[in-house]
């Protein structure tokens, strides 16, 4: 993106640059340039995604087809009565008209939600850790992976085992004690897991600061 | 609604009692209901038979009601009457203790019972005379009729005795002396009745011999409610000391009679009295076994609850008083020239807080907790904590900052040659990813979703790009979509850049944006047009177009692409989408949602993963033609060493500040 001319581009492209600043400006302290920034970001997002909604759901897809022939897509009134009773939220003595399309909302998303969790996670990820440790048959280093994902995995849910004998001897403490050794194991686990976490997102983020970088170099024609 | 009179609480209708403070909120009914006796304690109907009741045993009769057939209509009262002559029947110790006052002769029933002094005769409830004189004879009830009379009698009776004799002092009443304490009560006396032993001990014998013992007197609970025998008879039947004397006015020491006198000094004998003959007879176990114990022996207590046993608190050792003749003489002030003059110093300071004792060989953890508290008890001053200033931690914040921006920036500059990122391998998951785009066919289906917001563009465009090149290399058809109402422009906007001129509809669609999150990939898994009816540029039906021609539910396409930037959006598709047999995901993700999609690839539900610009590069890589993303990675690389290193610094160097 190069700097000559007047067209749409340069002129976004430059207060893009700008914006860019303000919420640099941030690393200083909060400040109204910086939070001018900010609200043009919400503000404009907002604004986007109601006029995409807009065209794209309301318009072509349910007051379109209504309008033009109504007896072939009258099931489309249905979604239309449930989202003007969503309307009705903003009228407090008449809000309760807003729950019936709330309590669809929700119903279907936590029965979506609920059937997707077991069949798209649970039960996938219980067969993937149902893993061969045994080296003639998945190589030794595949072994020792597969051993220690095992390890982690057990280890990590006895973290969360809050309940266990108090018995310090015999064979219950003896099994006692194994299993707080491996709990602790399933805590440094989790502790590299979540510092995994932390350094990925890290990464992200010098990439978007590298990304705004570049731009603002692209701005300026370097 | 009944409200309390009492609180005022709304209750509900039919209440008998108030929720809030219990008082009764209905009148009380009846104790006689149709020949059956209402019991005034829980409320049971009982025969009236009955003398106790069949629910809670509460006396429904009065002990000392006498039938009224027994009662004389005319004459003193039977008390006075019958005072001497004690009856057999009479159960109560008063008989005794008259018995035994009487060994000299039973006293006057006029001395006794009649107002002595006319200071008694005064304390008499009388209406005024004005109040009465008012109220016509014919208006005035039975009640207060005979009242009247019996007053006038007794004023009669008052004015007689002045004229017959001068009023002298209360009679004086012989107490034995056994009573007074100068006597021991006669043994003979217990030998004989044995039974009568312990009532004779029993220090009610002090209590005046006028006195009525200790009567259960039956209260009635409304006047309306009183026994059928008739009022008259009742006061003519109480004695006269309780018509004339309220309980609560007691008469003024002087005005004590000096039986009344004597008996308050009897004390209570020092040792006491020797038990009864039949006492002694009785055998106690546990009096034998006293007999052989002389003092109490601590039990053992085990070592754990001797550990818990609280330290015992020494007081700060007074300092040695020294005489006032060694001590030191005052030589400033007003009192100068005195001695063991007291230190100013100590009557303001504040005292030393007591000090522990030291408990040798504790054997739990008892200790450390309380040398803990011994260090703060005896601790003078706070530790000092040395806080940075807060110009000096702005500082280092700024230092870091320059050191970061610098580190992004000057390969950028500089324009650092790329790294050669291919030396290391590529990882599994980015070389699966490759694979799998390189083994579709030509002019394959692939759905492209653009699940990221505009703030991820910087880092999602260098991880979209090369995916998108290499399927546009691989001459596949490209549809795009979203689930973020802003990712369709993005997606359009990418691959205007990187496919610069194709035919719209043929090679590439824009299905644009799709709501309903999990319902709406749901739609879009089972039917196409569930989900989508209409593309995103030009609003036609999907149906115009070439590339959509036999694409009717997720499981048509050879390849979907999730471009995710959030961890629910590669969840959603993952768990809706990617459930449904014969759909094929791979994901290319922000950096941070690598720790979130990796089981998933290694469950075998994507076929492959690109995690963030150094994934990308390595993608890139694979092509054989880096370019943008590879333009990143010096950059990438030093700001990641740099972060690497300050935070090791930090954790080595920085103290916890």
């Amino acid at each position: 993106m190069g700097t000559s001319g007047l067209n749409p581009d340069v002129i976004g492209g430059w207060v893009a640059f700008a914006l860019t600043l303000l919420v640099f400006s941030y690393l200083i302290r909060d400040n109204p340039l910086y939070r001018l920034a900010v609200h043009l970001l919400v503000g404009v997002a907002a604004g986007y995604a109601f006029v995409v909604a807009y065209n794209t759901i309301i318009m072509r897809r349910l007051v379109g087809p209504l309008l033009e022939d109504p007896s072939q897509n009258a099931a489309l009134l249905i979604p239309l009565l449930l989202g003007l009773l969503l309307l009705s939220k903003l009228l407090p003595r008449l809000g309760w008209f807003g729950n019936i399309s709330m309590a669809f909302l929700f119903g279907v998303g936590a029965a979506l939600a609920i059937g997707g969790g077991l069949l798209g996670t649970l039960w996938p990820q219980l067969k993937a850790s149902t893993l061969s440790v045994n080296p003639a048959r998945v190589g030794f280093l595949t072994s020792i992976n597969n051993f220690i994902i095992v390890i982690g995995t057990v280890g990590s849910l006895l973290y969360f085992y809050f309940t266990g004998t108090k018995a310090r001897s015999g064979i219950a403490g003896l099994g006692a004690r194994f299993l707080k050794g491996w709990a602790t194991l399933g805590r440094w686990m989790i502790m590299v897991a979540l510092g995994a976490f932390f350094a990925t997102g890290m990464i992200a983020f010098i990439s978007l600061l590298i990304a705004r970088l570049r731009f603002m170099l692209e701005v300026l024609g370097w | 609604m009944i409200y309390c009179p009492i609180c005022g609480t709304a209750n509900r209708d039919g209440s008998k009692f108030c929720n809030e403070c219990g008082a009764r909120l209905v009148p009380q009914e009846g104790v006689h209901e149709k020949g059956h006796t209402k019991c005034p304690m829980c409320g049971a109907l009982n025969p009236e038979s009955n003398e106790v009741c069949s629910q809670c045993g509460a006396r429904l009769k009065p002990l000392v009601s006498i039938p009224p057939e027994e009662l004389p209509l005319e004459g003193p009262a039977p008390f006075i009457k019958e005072a001497g002559e004690v009856k057999p029947e009479e159960e109560d110790f008063l008989a005794r203790l008259r018995e035994t006052v009487g060994e000299e002769g039973p006293p006057e029933a006029e001395e006794v019972f009649s107002p002595a002094t006319p200071e008694e005769a005064r304390q008499v409830p009388v209406f005024p005379e004005e109040i009465i004189k008012e109220i016509p004879e014919e208006e005035i009830p039975d009640i207060l009729a005979s009242l009247r009379a019996k007053v006038r009698e007794e004023e009669a009776l008052f004015a007689e005795e002045e004229e017959e004799a001068p009023p002298e002092e209360m009679p004086r009443v012989e107490i034995p002396s056994w009573v007074t304490g100068e006597e021991r009560p006669p043994e003979e006396k217990a030998e004989a009745a044995p039974e009568e032993a312990p009532e004779e001990e029993k220090p009610e014998v002090k209590a005046p011999p006028e006195k009525p013992p200790e009567v259960e007197v039956f209260r009635w609970p409304e006047e309306e409610e009183k026994p059928a025998f008739a009022e008259e008879e009742i006061f003519k039947e109480l004695p006269a000391w309780e018509e004339i004397k309220p309980e609560a006015e007691m008469p003024p020491e002087e005005e004590l009679p000096e039986w009344l006198k004597e008996a308050e000094e009897v004390k209570p004998p020092e040792e006491a009295p020797p038990p009864a003959e039949w006492l002694k007879e009785v055998e106690l176990p546990w009096l034998e076994e006293e007999k052989g114990v002389e003092a109490p022996v601590m039990a053992e207590i085990p070592p754990w609850l001797e550990a818990l046993r609280p330290l015992e608190e020494v007081p700060p050792a007074a300092p040695p008083r020294r005489p006032i003749e060694e001590a030191e003489k005052e030589e400033e002030g007003i009192l100068a020239g005195l001695k063991g003059v007291l230190k100013a110093q100590g009557a303001v300071a504040i005292p030393e807080r007591p000090a522990f004792s030291e408990v040798a060989e504790v054997p739990i953890k008892k200790d450390l907790l309380q040398s803990f508290l011994k260090l703060a008890y005896t601790r003078s001053s706070p530790p000092s904590i040395k806080v940075p200033s807060r110009r000096r931690g702005r500082r280092r914040y700024w230092l870091l900052y320059l050191v970061l921006f610098l580190a992004a920036l000057v390969p950028l500059v500089v324009k650092w040659p790329p790294m050669p990122v291919g030396s290391p391998p590529s990882p599994p998951e980015v070389r699966d990813f490759f694979e799998v785009v390189e083994g579709l066919p030509s002019h394959s289906p692939v759905l492209v979703a653009f699940d990221y917001e505009p703030y991820m563009a910087g880092e999602m465009e260098a991880v979209a790009r090369p995916v998108l090149t290499h399927l546009k290399n691989r001459g596949c058809k490209v549809a795009v979509i979203s689930l973020v109402p802003t990712g369709p422009a993005l997606a359009q906007g990418i691959w205007d850049e990187i496919a610069g001129s194709y035919s719209y509809g043929e090679d590439f669609v824009n299905l644009g944006y799709v709501p309903g999150r999990e319902a709406g990939l749901r739609a879009l898994a089972s039917g196409l047009g569930e989900a989508v009816k209409y593309e995103y540029v030009e609003g036609k039906p999907l149906d115009s177009f070439p590339l959509m021609q036999g694409i009717n539910k997720a499981s048509d396409w050879r390849l979907v692409v999730i471009l995710a930037g959030e961890p629910s959006t590669i969840l959603w598709w993952i768990e809706q989408v990617g459930s449904l047999p014969g759909v094929r995901l791979a994901a290319a993700v922000s950096a941070g949602l690598k720790p979130y999609v990796m089981p998933y690839y290694q469950s075998g539900q994507l076929e492959g993963v690109i995690a963030g610009v150094p994934e990308a590069a390595h993608y890139e890589d694979l092509l054989g033609s880096p370019s943008y993303v590879t333009s990143f990675a010096p950059a990438q690389a030093l700001a990641v060493l740099i972060a690497l290193l300050v935070i090791l610094a930090g954790n080595l160097f920085g103290g916890g500040g």
